[in-house]
């Protein structure tokens, strides 16, 4: 850099700095309740996305003490007129503020922290700006829509050090940890296989365009997504849309990959081939697969596959010399009883241990530790789901290299790992 | 010499630049090598090194190593070849042509035709070897002129020409060979080092030039007729499919002659055969006009070429001359006398002459084909077998079979209803002049989708039409033994596009997408082309335009670019335009993009922006420049963050320059510092650092400084820990905390001590993040520094420093943690938890010395819980010791733990200790450590409990007891029962209450006894009651036998209350027995009340016992909606749709008034809505008896007046999208 040009511009930034700094967005330095002017134990939070996931959450949030919940945010009227209820009941005032526009909840500079629940093709615009405004987020998992956007998620997260906790949440659950713990310390031997299976999708529906619903801003729901007329899928059915999501397989895949990955160790890497078939709708409104089968090969040789749960029982399942260990919410069971009652000694590999998960995030808020599912982990877990999905998609082999999280002699395939935004919005 | 050298080389070329000027009347030579390098040369098999020294191709040989080959990439048909050699003598080499090398052929072997070189006295240089396949096909030995052509240590000339099926050599300008040859006629020219025993034999190549006539001598394009128009298969689909496969090798102008159609005047069907060079029969059905027969013999006779593709083979079985070009056929009344019958029998083809009928095949399947003439041009280099797809094998195929050459066979698998013979597959006839290639593959264009049916036709056709194939590539994607390889083919309604709207039907869209998945790339461009049309068409709907850039951001290429940039400036297309060239490799498709931006405005601009920003393009740097400071604020913030996205130092020194206004401030540091780590990646460190340095200044705002602090980090790693220092002890905690994530991030185990090192020199706050951040290290180097602040201070810095010692610290951190959690709870807690989690080799020994000897017993009891929370077998030995401890509440806190480590073997001393123990708790606390024990262990023995009872005082019996009845096995059964008669009364009812406890049936007799004979009314109660319990324990009994055995205690027990309590256990029993004994107890008015529960709760079970259910979707799975259990559950494995239903069959008739369906486990499959039915047959349903709509995942349905019925239907009404409807339990009230 030549220094007579940096000269020039920190003149003008002397000259401009302050002025206004207040009404800026996102420029604004949150005033950190952590300091000398406020009760050290309080943490100031928003909500982006309060429709059922994330009123869930908010709640989850409304019941910790350490918690202000001060403002909330949805495109959809009905759900953040809910959300500010529920937040100044919970308080006995109305201070609580309603945003149809994330930007401005962002930009009242109080905040610590925000959680965002919102459809997955939303998630990276709000996440980067609020990172860049210094809050610490809690954010829904699939961590990211594609692989790019995931990556400038993680790198933003990185740049102003912030903390990240994906919803993954069966990360707090202690059998999860616990058939993690087994696998990692070689209860069931060497692992030969691993099986992961996700729930089987619906189908499709015939809709037609409808008027939208008063109280609804369709266009901003769509954001940076292609523009398509309303056809009444809004909350919930988004999800079998693949402009918005990647259906039950990148819904489940931040769940039970996640898992699967934990357990092996492959949190911060990725599989290096990746192939596999789906089956798409053949007509109608959806179009995310319903039935999927793909095998990820990891460097090591090891192979896991990810179907639905009619082709693999759903949950984390590994395969090791001396027997297998299944994992899913409705349980843990392995090849023999005993596999289960092994104790983990002292000197042995323990998981990170968090028993619940909200709680987590805000000790690590407050402590700036690594949260049981910070974002780099988030964006492994989720890219085996993409990355299955391009694979099904293109009806090819994948070769990716997981350290520069590139696909290998495809341009084609490479594509498919962005997208573009439709304007104005930008990634 | 030098010099000289340089001049010899200048003559040469001279000499070379005339003769080609002599030449150039003849034709264009070529040269095939540049004198410099060997582009355009690969080498193959063995190892000699081929080296390019002063313009010539110097090879030489390698030790014992095979024959290697310097091969041209390109392939040769016809040519003139000329070039010089010199060879040291004693060496062997040759001239490869017509070559070839494929993986099947003996793993990529290099054969074919040789033009030798020998410098042996046998001197046959310029004599033709086949090379890896036939060896001499002509030698020299006739050639006496020839053989002294040839000039040992000199330069040598040889000319060869390859043309047709006839190769000629001349050495020095002497004719040599003259062969006439038509195995192979395309391959590689390549030069020989031939496998030698002597090392650094050299032989040199020059002035390497081809005249290649191949265009000139081969027709241009070979003119196929294909002929069809009846067929007993599906002709209509598969003539396009064949001509498409022609036309693709480019090859072949293909027409189709089509007769009329069956029945019809043949009249007219007189196709010019003679006009073509092959004809390619898709044909059987009516007979030909005599003049077209004849014209066929004709065309065949005089040189013509045929293919007869699978069912032709049937046609025209009275035509003699037809049966002799086609070899053999099928059906039409073909017999023993049409011919015999060809297969392949112990390695060579047999006539088969006994009778039966011609043409059988059995279902179509997948079989292997077998390579029989493995040198035959149109099977060259395919594998030995492989598999074709599912087809019809044609078999006992009958005909004169003269000048027949069996190309491949298939196995006739008698278990796929075959012959058990190798039939022939893959044929060629010789006809008069003319050619004959038959294939039986094919039957319909599924099968014509099999790359080995592609390969062989194609080949075979071009065979048929010159006697020679040029198309010697095998597919990459030929099948294998085993694995059938099927080529794409493109068959989507793509003009479907164009009438498609929101709303429409997308199922003719779903069809192109599946096709686009299935299709490799190498058919993109053509899926492309088809798509383009409906983006460029009126007629189309933004919804099928959109459609089309979806697809095109799979398949599409600079083809689509036009059609592309000009959407840009639409303002509902220009995001979808973007869609599919965001990230299109073509330079093309970022050039549109950047020739947009003088074009649009406002949002549209916006996004193109974006998207140079997302390619990463440097090339829109100057462009996007401009923006940064436009006035439309979104605008420059969009290029702000699009250069930070482009990154690198050009973008960088734009945005430096840059003045913005104070909303965008923000924005313009962030790019610029994403700038800064592109530089960074790509090694421009210093100039990064200047922008980090510059960024990190106290006058930007906080998170800027995190960023840039980040990025000096990065950047500067010897630096990282002044800078990680400066952070920590900064007065804003943003930065302090934003510290402890750089920490994390930044490796070495130097840093970790670096920093440790300043812990104490830290507010509360930055000691607070640099411990936690410690613990996320994990770094054993910390441990002393970490100490020091869990030992005294503010106390949440102690709890942080507690916690990180768990994972930082090792055994010289127990005394600590044990002594600091004796001294407030939070520290206790925190504390406990690290000792729990504390790894190191000597951490159990020092634990084991606190816990026996520390002066604070409260640090000895949180050493001894502290064994167990870590789950330490070895404590053992030392917690016996301890559990004799003077201190009351030591030896407790040593029972509790011995109760959760020890093991069997240490229940004697356990008796021991017990029989010593005077005071009652401690009794208590050691019975309680040896139940956990025996319920722990697997087979626990009673043996030691056993011997301790006989020597034990009536205080310690109880306790014994209460342990043996744990145990429950034999022994320990002997030893309470010999207890029933103890003179001590306690002691007989500890005994009873021990039975009573049993873990198995085996003292249900000793229970009954002492229920009959015991006179205590207390030891009765508890005998009974036991005798209950234990009932209900696991045995091989029938509910009947139980009932049997309640009945005894009904009678046995003397007070309502046990007789209760035997009521109570009988409705678990359902079975007739029950309800008999149930209204026997009906007379008791005192039992009257529960007596009526039991009969009504028996009747129940028993009827759902009978029940049996039915449903319109998965039906195997109903039983689980009247399982029980909740948990498991029936579902229509389908959404919901109005018409599923749900049947109960109860066997017999009842009075039913209403049913309940719980969901409540997949609380979305409540049924949209419902009808219930009911019947007596199960078929005659009549109106509903309940309707209703509103169903929740608990939905209770009353009957309006109870029904009898023995069927009930459940109907679903509802629709649903998304949802199964599923039940998970289903109860029905009866009466």
């Amino acid at each position: 850099m030549n220094s007579s040009r940096s000269i020039t511009r920190r003149d003008f930034f002397r000259r401009t700095a302050g002025v206004g700094a207040a009404m800026a967005f996102p420029a604004i330095v949150p005033r950190s309740v952590f300091g000398a002017n406020a009760p050290s134990n309080r943490i100031v939070m928003g909500a982006i996305g309060v429709g059922s996931q994330g009123t869930g959450d908010m709640r989850g949030f409304l019941g910790k003490s350490e918690v202000q919940m001060v403002a909330v945010c949805d495109v959809e009227k009905a759900h953040r007129d809910r959300a500010k209820k529920l937040c100044d009941d919970r308080y006995g005032n109305s201070d609580c503020r309603s945003y149809l526009d994330f930007r401005e909840l962002i930009g009242r500079g109080d905040l610590d922290a925000v959680m965002l629940a919102l459809p997955d093709h939303w998630h990276a615009i709000p996440a980067i700006m609020a990172l860049r405004a210094g809050l610490d987020i809690h954010g829904q998992k699939p961590f990211a829509r594609s692989i790019r956007e995931g990556r400038a998620m993680c790198d933003a997260v990185h740049r102003y050090g912030r903390v990240w906790q994906t919803g993954s949440q069966q990360r707090s659950d202690y059998k999860f940890r616990r058939a993690c713990e087994l696998v990692r310390n070689g209860r069931i031997g060497k692992i030969l296989k691993v099986e992961v299976g996700l729930p089987t999708g619906g189908g499709t529906d015939v809709k037609a365009p409808a008027q939208v619903p008063a109280g609804l801003d369709w266009d901003f729901w769509l954001g940076p997504a292609p523009y398509v007329p309303y056809r009444g899928v809004v909350h919930w059915n988004w999800r079998w849309i693949m402009d918005y999501s990647g259906g039950q397989l990148t819904d489940w895949a931040g769940h039970h990959i996640d898992i699967a990955h934990w357990g092996m160790g492959w949190d911060y890497t990725g599989p290096v081939e990746i192939e596999g078939k789906g089956n798409y709708p053949k007509d109608g409104l959806y179009n995310v697969p319903t039935e999927y089968r793909f095998n990820c090969t990891y460097k090591d040789g090891t192979v896991m596959t990810v179907a639905n749960n009619k082709q693999i029982p759903q949950g984390a399942k590994w395969y090791g010399e001396k027997g297998w260990i299944h994992v899913s919410r409705g349980g843990l069971s392995a090849s023999n009883e005993k596999i289960l009652k092994e104790e983990i000694g002292p000197n042995e590999i323990h998981l990170y241990e968090s028993r619940d998960h909200k709680q987590n995030f805000l000790d690590c808020v407050k402590s700036r530790k690594l949260t049981i599912c910070p974002a780099e982990v988030g964006l492994r877990s989720i890219s085996v789901g993409l990355l299955g999905e391009i694979a099904m998609l293109t009806g090819r082999k994948i070769k990716w290299n997981p350290d520069t999280e590139e696909i290998i002699g495809d341009p084609e395939a490479s594509a498919l790992l962005g997208r573009s935004y439709r304007e104005p919005w930008v990634l | 010499m030098k010099k000289r050298t340089s001049l010899l080389v200048t003559a040469c070329l001279a000499s070379m630049m005339v003769s080609a000027v002599a030449l150039a009347g003849d034709g264009d030579w070529q040269s095939l090598f540049d004198g410099k390098t060997l582009d355009h040369w690969v080498q193959r098999n063995g190892k000699a090194k081929y080296t390019v020294e002063d313009g010539m191709i110097v090879g030489t040989t390698i030790l014992n190593t095979p024959n290697s080959f310097l091969c041209t990439e390109k392939m040769y048909t016809d040519y003139i070849l000329e070039l010089e050699f010199l060879v040291q003598p004693g060496m062997n080499s040759g001239i490869q042509i017509r070559s070839n090398s494929f993986k099947h052929y003996n793993n990529y072997r290099v054969h074919g035709y040789q033009v030798e070189i020998d410098t042996s006295d046998r001197a046959w240089s310029g004599g033709i070897y086949d090379e890896g396949r036939r060896g001499w096909l002509f030698p020299l030995k006739d050639k006496p002129a020839a053989q002294k052509a040839f000039k040992q240590n000199q330069w040598n000339h040889y000319r060869i020409e390859a043309i047709g099926d006839r190769i000629r050599t001349w050495v020095n300008g002497v004719p040599a060979a003259d062969l006439t040859d038509e195995m192979t006629s395309t391959g590689f020219i390549a030069l020989q080092v031939h496998g030698s025993k002597t090392a650094d034999q050299k032989i040199k190549w020059r002035n390497i030039r081809i005249q290649d006539l191949t265009r000139k001598n081969g027709p241009q394009t070979l003119k196929a007729l294909i002929v069809d128009g009846q067929n007993n298969h599906d002709w209509k689909s598969t003539t396009p499919v064949l001509k498409a496969l022609l036309e693709e090798t480019g090859l072949f102008a293909v027409d189709v002659a089509t007769t009329p159609s069956k029945g019809k005047p043949m009249g007219s069907f007189k196709p010019k055969f003679d006009r073509y060079d092959v004809i390619v029969s898709n044909y059987t059905g009516d007979s030909w006009p005599q003049a077209t027969q004849d014209a066929l013999v004709d065309y065949m006779a005089n040189g013509g070429g045929l293919v007869i593709y699978h069912a032709a083979d049937n046609a025209f079985p009275k035509w003699k001359e037809w049966n002799e070009m086609i070899g053999v056929g099928g059906w039409g009344g073909r017999n023993e006398k049409s011919g015999p019958m060809v297969r392949y029998r112990d390695g060579k083809v047999v006539f088969d002459n006994s009778p039966g009928s011609g043409g059988s095949h059995g279902p179509q399947h997948a079989f292997q084909v077998i390579t029989r003439e493995r040198h035959h041009p149109i099977m060259a280099g395919l594998p030995k077998k492989w598999m074709h797809s599912k087809d019809e094998l044609y078999s006992t195929l009958r005909g004169p079979a003269k000048n027949m050459t069996v190309l491949a066979t298939a196995y006739a698998d008698p278990a796929k209803r075959g012959t058990g013979e190798h039939e022939p597959a893959l044929f060629t006839i010789k006809y008069g002049k003319g050619r004959v290639f038959h294939t039986v593959l094919g039957h319909a264009a599924e099968q014509c989708r099999c790359v080995g049916f592609i390969t062989t036709f194609v080949r075979g056709t071009e065979w048929a039409a010159t006697g020679r194939v040029t198309q010697m590539d095998v597919p990459d994607d030929f099948p294998t033994a085993d694995e059938v390889r099927l080529r794409a083919t493109i068959s989507g309604d793509y003009k479907a596009i164009e009438n498609y709207d929101f709303g429409k039907s997308r199922a003719a869209l779903a069809a192109i997408e599946e096709e686009i998945r299935t299709l490799p790339r190498s058919s993109f461009a053509k899926v492309e082309a088809k798509l383009l049309p409906a983006l460029k068409s009126s007629k189309s709907s933004f919804a099928a335009k959109q459609f089309v850039c979806r697809m095109l951001r799979r398949v599409g290429s600079v083809q689509s670019v036009p059609a592309l940039s000009a959407m840009l400036a639409d303002k509902k297309l220009s995001h979808m335009a973007r869609f599919a060239l965001l990230h299109m490799p073509a330079p093309e498709a970022g050039a549109a993009l950047r020739a947009a931006l003088d074009k649009l405005e406002g949002d549209l601009k916006i996004g193109v922006v974006g998207s140079l920003g997302q390619r990463g393009d440097r090339t829109a740097v100057e462009p996007l420049a401009k923006l940064v400071t436009d006035r439309n604020k979104a605008m420059a913030r969009a290029a702000i963050g699009a250069l930070g996205r482009i990154g690198g130092s050009q973008a960088a020194d734009v945005l430096s320059k840059a003045n913005v206004p104070a909303a965008l401030q923000a924005d313009l540091d962030n790019a610029y510092l994403m700038c800064a780590d592109s530089m960074l990646e790509e090694g421009q460190e210093r100039q990064a650092t200047a922008i980090y340095r510059e960024m990190s200044s106290a006058d930007n705002s906080t998170w800027i400084r995190v960023a840039a602090y980040k990025g000096l980090i990065k950047a500067e790693k010897a630096k990282s820990v002044p800078y990680i220092l400066a952070l920590l002890k900064d007065d804003d905690l943003n930065l302090q905390r934003a510290a402890g994530k750089f920490i994390a991030e930044t490796p070495g185990t130097a840093v970790t001590e670096a920093l440790a090192r300043e812990l104490a020199s830290l507010n509360a706050d930055g000691k607070i993040v640099l411990l936690s951040a410690l613990e996320g290290r994990g770094d054993k180097a910390a441990a002393p520094y970490v100490a020091k602040a869990a030992a005294r201070g503010e106390e949440r810095v102690r709890l942080a420093a507690i916690r990180a010692l768990a994972v930082v610290g090792g055994a010289e951190s127990v005394k600590l943690l044990t002594e600091v959690s004796v001294e407030s709870p939070a520290l206790e807690k925190a504390a406990m938890n690290s000792l729990a989690r504390l790894s190191g080799p000597q951490v159990a020994s020092v634990l084991s010395t606190v816990m026996k000897s520390h002066a604070d017993p409260s640090v000895r009891i949180n050493a001894i819980e502290t064994r167990v929370n870590r789950r330490d077998k070895t404590a053992v030995s030392g917690l016996l010791w301890v559990a004799q401890d003077d201190d009351a509440d030591i030896r407790r806190a040593a029972y509790k733990a011995l109760g959760s480590l020890a093991g069997q073997r240490d229940l004697e001393l356990l008796v021991s200790m017990l029989l010593k123990a005077d005071s009652s708790r401690d009794r208590g606390g050691i019975e309680r450590a040896m139940v956990a024990i025996v319920v722990r262990t697997e087979e626990p023995k009673a043996s030691a409990v056993v011997s301790g009872l006989a020597k034990a005082d009536d205080s310690v019996k109880p306790h014994l007891l209460t342990v043996l009845s744990r145990i429950g096995d034999d022994e320990a059964l002997k030893a309470v029962r010999s207890q029933l008669d103890s003179r001590d009364a306690d002691i007989r009812k500890a005994a009873i209450r021990a039975l009573a406890d049993w873990p198995n049936p085996a003292p249900l007799g000793d229970l009954m006894n002492v229920a009959k004979t015991s006179d205590d009314a207390t030891q009765q109660i508890l005998a009974i009651r036991g005798y209950v319990k234990l009932l209900g324990t696991p045995a091989n009994r029938s509910a009947a036998e139980t009932v049997k055995l309640l009945g005894k205690a009904m009678q046995v027990a003397k007070r309502t209350e046990e007789k209760k309590a035997v009521l109570a256990a009988l409705s678990k029993y359902p079975c007739k027995e029950a309800l008999a004994l149930a209204e026997k107890a009906m007379e008791n008015t005192s039992l009257r009340r529960e007596a009526e529960l039991v009969l009504k709760r028996t009747k129940e079970t028993l009827l759902s016992s009978s029940l049996k259910v039915q449903a319109s979707r998965n039906n195997g799975n109903a039983k689980n909606a009247i399982d029980g259990n909740p948990a498991t559950r029936w579902d229509t494995a389908e959404t919901m749709r109005p018409g599923q239903w749900f049947v109960l069959d109860l066997g017999t008739e009842n009075v039913v008034s209403g049913l309940t369906l719980d969901t409540r486990r997949s609380s979305n499959d409540y049924p949209g809505g419902y009808e219930v039915y009911v019947s007596f047959d199960g078929g005659s349903w009549g109106k509903p008896v309940a309707t209703g709509k509103d169903a929740k995942p608990l939905t209770e349905i009353k009957f309006d007046k109870p029904v009898r019925t023995r069927f009930v239907k459940i109907v679903q009404t509802g629709t649903s999208g998304s949802w199964y409807w599923s039940i998970h339990e289903l109860t029905l009230d009866l009466q």
